[in-house]
This record gives structure tokens, C-alpha cells and sequence, in this order.
């Protein structure tokens, strides 16, 4: 654990000498919020679970929970994955 | 925060699933997430997810049909086909109506058949030439509705055109769609001036006030009364010569040179007209009552909304028309008609002598403008009250001098 945190430091302090954003280098999700309509998920690791009400999404670290009414899987890829309805909640799990 | 590109990428994803055709597939099983996972793995793109209780609605492309099947058996699910969109399908059912598309075809064919044709012959630019010649012109060099727009030979057509008629300065014929514009200058042809033989006689009675012979011989003076039809310029010129003591006397036994006279003849002319008045006047007064119809006109068609009989015995009728506003150039043919009738209340009203004599002077006025024509010089207006036994009435009388030009050609007779 202390191991793969001072990894994640050593390569953090990397990526703001070369300034290449901390998403590439660290491997993580980009996630971009259209109000509560429209969540865009780029650099995702698939789905754990979907539901009308509920979507758990696979990230490389852990996994991030959607709670909403009426949610929709508008674009399926390989990268990006766009979640369409009305979001109320917003969670990472580790 | 659609950007632009993205929203193009957008479109162009939409254009490109509609003529590959996609279909919408429900997928049914216990492990749904399994079978979405494997297909991002894969790089089976699905879209527009929908979940249902124990099952997923998705839309998929047709050529990943074919692959999904593997990985449905995986997750072990069950897929159905819902139902098929875009280009390639509707083509396929397109076979089935053979009718519908030979339809088109031949619509597509007549349009162009149709449009290679010249239908309408549009002239601009004439003024005094009739139209018809033109036209006439030009369908003899062979332009004509009707004709096939690759055998009309422009150049021909104006040569043949400014060959025809000598009236036209310059010609141009385009050709705009289906409609061929004849453009035409017309030549300014000098106007030829009457030399027929005439005299200058009065139109009405006066008194000559200026008489100037440009050609011919003054047959008045200044200052002379003339009556209607009197002779005011001589066009038959009888030669003259000097005798002894320095006059002129007319040779004898010659005959009379005739020229087309010319001249100014100004002469004064009187009008006068008589007006009266009682000492009572009626007026037509506004009860404040009205009663209205409306008719509604689309087009030549009348729609009448309102009407009904006028429920007044003396009334007013006004009509105001309200239309849509024209839009650029497209006219709107809706209007509307409101047609108003205003009661009014026939009083008496007692008037002074002062009004009485205005009353009657505009009634003379309103007379002498029928006989006055427009755009003479007025020299004096003259109004005088007649005295009468009478003492209720007030007659005017009104005249007014003006300054006109009494000329008027008469043609001689040769004969004469």
C-alpha cells in the first residue's frame, strides 16, 4: 500500500516536470457533467452493474456509483461511456 | 457543452448509422453487465442502453450482428431483434414497390424533360412598341413557348429581332430556366410635327390679352372682345405687297399661301356663378350610435362575417380595410372589410347673415370649379351680394377672371 503510494507520487511529481495532465499519466477517469442530464465517463474500465436506477461504473482504482432516475447508457466504447437521465447521486467507492 | 465538432461528429454519426442501417436488439439474461462489458472489450458499440426489469434495449449495427452472437452465448443471454432502421432496409422493402419507385423515376425524368423546354417569353423594356411584334419576331427566328431551349439560337433570335424591327436601338435574349427575357432599347424616334395646313381660332369667349403669330397672321388684336370659334390666327397667308404710299395691300387674283399657324392667344375669361342661402341651415349631426359589418376576403373569395340591416334612417358610411402585412415580396391576399354606419341627427341651426353670405359663397365657388379648368392663372375673384326684397335668403354672386390660352387648331380645308 505505502509501496503503490509512493509510486503514484513519484509519478505525479513526473508528470508536473514534464506537465503532462495528471489523467494520462496516472491513468484516470475524466469526468464531465452536463447539469444532472448527462455524465460523460472517458477512460473507464466497464460496467458492474446498471439499472434504471443505478449505475456502478469500473474505474481502474475502485469504482464510481450513479444513483438516478431513469438512467440510459447513451454511448458505449471502448473509452468513453455516456450516462443520459436525471442524476441525483454522485459516489467513489474504493 | 456540446462543442461544435462534436456536434457535427453527431450528425455525420447519424447520417452514417442511417445508411448502414442499425438494428434494435433486447437482450435478455441474468448478467447483463457481463454481456456489455464483453462488448466494449470486443469493440461492439452499442448505444441508446435502456434497461427494462430483466432486460436491455440497445441499438447495435448490422454488421455487429453477426459477432455478438459469440459473446451472447458467453454471457449466456438471449438476444431478439425489436426491429431494423436505416437506408439498406428500407431499400429491401422497397422491392415490393416496384410502382412507388418507378413513380419517381418518371418524375424525376419529367421534371427534366420539362425544364429543357422554354415555357415563357418575358419582354422588358418596351415603351411605345407593342408587345405581339416582338413576340412575333421572335418566334419567326424561332423563339417560342414550347421549343426545346437548345434549338433557340440567342444570337439569331436578336439579329432577326433588330433586323425586323427598326424600331429597337438594341436587343438581348437570355434564357433563365424556363423563361426566355427579351431585353429591348427602343430607339427615341423624333416626333414629326403636323404641317398640315390650319388656322388658330378661340375655344371660348374673351378678351384678347396677348397675341403673338409664330407663323401666320394675327386676325385680332389686344384688347379685342372674341367670341367662341372666332379666327385668331391666319394660316391662309394671302401675299402681300407695298403700293405707292408704303401700305400694304393684298395682290389680287392670287391665290392664299397656306401654313400651319402658330401662336400664342392669351385672353381674359370671365365665370361667374350665383349662390344662395336661408337663414336656416340643417346639420348633420352624430348620434354616437354605430352599427358595423365585416366581411373577410381571401383572395376573390367574400366571406361576410357580420351584417345585417342597418337599424338608422340616417346614417354615415365609413370603410376601412385592414390587411396582413406583406412579407419581402410575397403579398398576402387576406383582408378585411369593416364597413361603419354612423346614425346621425338631421338639426336645424339658425345662421347670421355673415354665415348665410359664406354659406352661399362656397356654394358659387363649388359650381365655378366644374367650369374653371386646373392650372389657369386667376387675375381676380370678385364676389358681390345682389340685393334682393327678400330677407330671409342671401344670394352671392362670384366671378373670377383668369388668363388662359384660348388657342385651338382648325385644320383648313384644301378644298376651301
Amino acid at each position: 500500500m505505502t509501496l503503490r503510494m509512493q509510486r503514484q507520487r513519484l509519478q505525479k511529481k513526473l508528470a508536473n516536470l514534464l506537465e503532462i495532465p495528471d489523467d494520462i499519466v496516472l491513468d484516470l477517469p475524466r469526468i464531465t457533467l452536463l447539469g444532472n442530464m448527462q455524465m460523460l465517463v472517458e477512460n473507464h474500465k466497464g460496467i458492474i452493474e446498471y439499472t434504471n436506477k443505478n449505475v456502478r461504473i469500473r474505474l481502474k482504482r475502485g469504482e464510481l456509483v450513479l444513483v438516478g432516475v431513469g438512467l440510459l447508457l447513451g454511448n458505449l466504447q471502448a473509452e468513453e461511456l455516456i450516462v443520459e437521465g436525471e442524476i441525483t447521486e454522485l459516489r467513489f467507492v474504493e | 457543452m456540446v462543442s461544435i465538432e462534436e456536434e457535427f461528429s453527431l450528425l455525420s454519426f447519424r447520417l452514417s448509422n442511417y445508411f448502414r442501417g442499425f438494428l434494435v436488439v433486447k437482450i435478455t439474461g441474468q448478467t447483463l453487465e457481463k454481456f456489455i462489458n464483453l462488448c466494449i472489450h470486443k469493440g461492439i458499440y452499442l448505444w441508446d442502453i435502456k434497461r427494462l426489469e430483466d432486460a436491455i434495449i440497445a441499438k447495435i449495427r448490422v454488421e455487429d450482428f453477426r459477432t455478438i452472437r459469440p459473446i451472447i452465448r458467453r454471457a449466456h443471454c438471449k438476444i431478439h431483434l425489436v426491429s431494423r432502421y436505416g437506408f439498406p432496409f428500407f431499400l429491401y422493402r422497397m422491392r415490393y414497390r416496384k410502382m412507388l419507385i418507378a413513380g419517381g423515376v418518371l418524375f424525376c425524368v419529367c421534371l427534366y424533360m420539362l425544364s429543357s423546354f422554354v415555357w415563357f417569353i418575358e419582354t422588358v423594356g418596351l415603351i411605345s412598341l407593342p408587345e405581339e411584334a416582338v413576340l412575333n419576331a421572335a418566334k419567326q427566328a424561332g423563339l417560342k413557348s414550347g421549343t426545346t431551349k437548345n434549338k433557340v439560337d440567342v444570337k439569331l433570335v436578336e439579329h432577326t429581332l433588330l433586323v425586323q424591327i427598326p424600331e429597337i436601338a438594341w436587343v438581348g435574349v437570355t434564357l433563365k430556366g424556363t423563361k426566355a427575357v427579351i431585353e429591348v432599347a427602343e430607339k427615341t424616334v423624333v416626333r414629326v410635327e403636323d404641317k398640315s395646313p390650319a388656322h388658330i381660332i378661340a375655344a371660348k369667349d374673351g378678351l384678347m390679352e396677348e397675341i403673338i403669330a409664330l407663323v401666320g397672321e394675327a386676325a385680332v388684336q389686344r384688347g379685342e372682345m372674341v367670341r367662341q370659334g372666332q379666327l385668331l390666327i391666319n394660316g391662309a397667308l394671302v401675299p402681300k405687297v407695298k403700293d405707292f404710299a408704303g401700305n400694304l395691300v393684298p395682290v389680287p387674283d392670287s391665290p392664299p399661301q397656306l401654313t400651319h399657324a402658330q401662336g400664342i392667344a392669351k385672353a381674359r375669361i370671365w365665370y361667374q356663378a350665383y349662390g344662395e342661402s336661408g337663414l336656416m341651415k340643417q346639420i348633420d349631426r352624430r348620434t354616437g350610435r354605430i352599427f358595423t359589418h365585416i366581411v373577410l376576403k381571401v383572395g376573390q373569395v367574400e366571406k361576410i362575417i357580420k351584417d345585417g340591416l342597418v337599424p338608422f334612417g340616417y346614417y354615415e358610411t365609413e370603410e376601412a380595410y385592414k390587411r396582413v402585412p406583406s412579407w419581402r415580396n410575397k403579398h398576402i391576399p387576406v383582408e378585411s372589410k369593416i364597413i361603419t354606419f354612423y346614425e346621425i341627427e338631421l338639426q336645424e341651426a339658425p345662421l347670421t347673415v355673415d354665415e348665410a353670405r359664406e354659406e352661399a359663397k362656397r356654394m358659387a365657388f363649388e359650381k365655378l370649379q366644374h367650369q374653371i379648368p386646373e392650372g389657369v392663372q386667376v387675375l381676380n375673384r370678385n364676389i358681390e351680394v345682389l340685393k334682393t326684397a327678400e330677407t330671409d335668403i342671401v344670394r352671392v354672386k362670384v366671378i373670377v377672371e383668369t388668363l388662359e390660352d384660348i388657342g385651338q387648331i382648325q385644320k383648313i380645308n384644301s378644298t376651301q
